[in-house]
């Protein structure tokens, strides 16, 4: 009896001690995200999350913006960074506005990318606070614009593109990758991150930062 | 024969010889977790489910003089959290049901040893996006092991105490579009008080 007690026993302890356990997967080594000729870093801290991120109404903005945010949560596995797009203006934390008139309304398409339109991402200047801690004084800001061309859709591909390249360096990517297939290469010719860009921003929000958001109700800046 | 086809006729019916002979179990304990991920990105980090107020529910039947067979559903919530440099932080609310078969085999006078053999559901709260759970609410096969022990305190009435041990392995969705590539072994204890009311005086 003995026996078949142990028997009983032994198949989930053998199955437990077997089953050695994963470690994490080899990634890719990350491009630089530190802001150009400094060390600093900046990330979105957990207590400013979920970062609220406006689109300004014009052409397939808000949806772009709502794909970019998708797009880059879903490089993160353990609940680094949250967003979420917001009504107004006045309650978030990344504005996005179109530098130009609204783009023609044209499908989202499968053609080779084309470099028809472009962005920009201001960072706001760097203030001290009461506390000591250095912050961003205002607002991120993320500007696109398009350039004319005979195919509506190469600006809707482009601005879907370059916002959500935008995005990356809202989140914190100071830096650009040298690789094209990369989302954040100069000029972007993907619309999603690639293994090194969930690398890098990986890399980026688990690296202590030394510049904070700007936040609505902070102490007062000089 | 199928055990769980008898259970429930029996519970839901009148005096039966069945019935006679259920016993009906409330656990209520903690359960603790190993973590469900390790990683190194910076530096080593883990993400486990903190440990967990728990409530079990069960009901068993006598095979012979010295086993029962029984089903077990449990439940587990806590939060998901993040530990990495010392530091831990909240990633989002985690509830774990569990269900199972259970053997149990009285081993000597008060105490009996089980076998289990199941699975867990995890069902993530809030916003899953971002998370080793991103859209994906797992269903894991487990085994398990455990023991009670018991005192009556009437006819009917037994308090005691309960130890669970579960083994599973454990993978999502996200996890796998993130680069790893095979299951994780998890193992969970669970301690409880019980309470087991039996249709007639348990002799074991």
């Amino acid at each position: 009896m003995r026996r078949r007690n142990l028997l009983l026993v032994l198949p989930p302890l053998a199955a437990a001690l077997a089953c050695e356990s994963s470690q994490g997967p080899q990634r890719p080594a990350p491009y630089e995200f530190r802001l150009a000729g400094t060390d600093s870093v900046f990330h979105w801290p957990v207590s400013s999350q979920p970062v609220r991120f406006y689109a300004e109404p014009v052409g397939n903005l808000p949806e772009d913006l709502a794909y970019a945010v998708a797009a880059w949560q879903r490089q993160f596995l353990y609940g680094e960074f949250r967003g979420a797009v917001v009504a107004d203006s006045a309650d978030a934390d990344v504005i996005v506005t179109m530098e130009a008139d609204a783009p023609p309304d044209a499908p989202l398409t499968d053609d080779p990318p084309r470099m028809v339109c472009e962005g920009q991402t201001l960072l706001p200047p760097r203030a001290v606070d009461g506390t000591g801690v250095t912050r961003f004084a205002e607002r991120l800001r993320v500007e696109v614009w398009w350039f004319a061309t005979p195919n509506p859709s190469d600006i809707t591909n482009c601005l879907r593109r370059v916002t959500t390249h935008e995005l990356g360096h809202a989140l914190g990517i100071f830096g650009h990758s040298t690789d094209p297939v990369d989302l954040m290469h100069p000029q972007p010719s993907v619309a999603q991150p690639s293994t090194r860009d969930r690398s890098t921003v990986e890399t980026l929000y688990h690296t202590e930062a030394d510049i904070l958001p700007w936040v609505a109700a902070g102490p007062p800046l000089p | 024969m199928r055990p769980a086809a008898w259970l429930l006729p029996g519970l839901l019916a009148g005096a039966s010889p069945l019935q006679a002979q259920l016993a009906a179990d409330v656990l209520a304990g903690a359960a603790w977790s190993s973590p469900l991920v390790r990683d190194e990105i910076v530096a080593p980090l883990t993400v486990a489910p903190q440990i967990a107020p728990s409530l079990a529910l069960g009901a068993s039947f006598p095979l012979n003089d010295r086993y029962r067979l029984g089903l077990r559903v449990g439940w587990a919530r806590n939060d998901l959290v993040r530990t990495e440099q010392g530091e831990t932080t909240a990633i989002l609310p985690l509830t774990v049901w569990s269900g199972a078969v259970v053997l149990e085999r009285a081993v000597i006078r008060q105490v009996a040893a089980e076998a289990r053999i199941g699975g867990l559901k995890y069902a993530p709260g809030g916003d899953t996006g971002g998370t080793i759970f991103d859209g994906d609410a797992p269903f894991v096969p487990s085994i398990g092991l455990g023991v009670r022990t018991w005192h009556p305190v009437s006819d009917r009435l037994q308090i005691g105490l309960h130890v669970a041990y579960d083994f599973h392995r454990f993978e999502t969705q996200p996890l796998k579009s993130g680069g790893f590539t095979s299951a994780r072994s998890v193992h969970r204890v669970t301690v409880s008080a019980t309470l087991r009311w039996s249709a007639k005086r348990e002799t074991p």
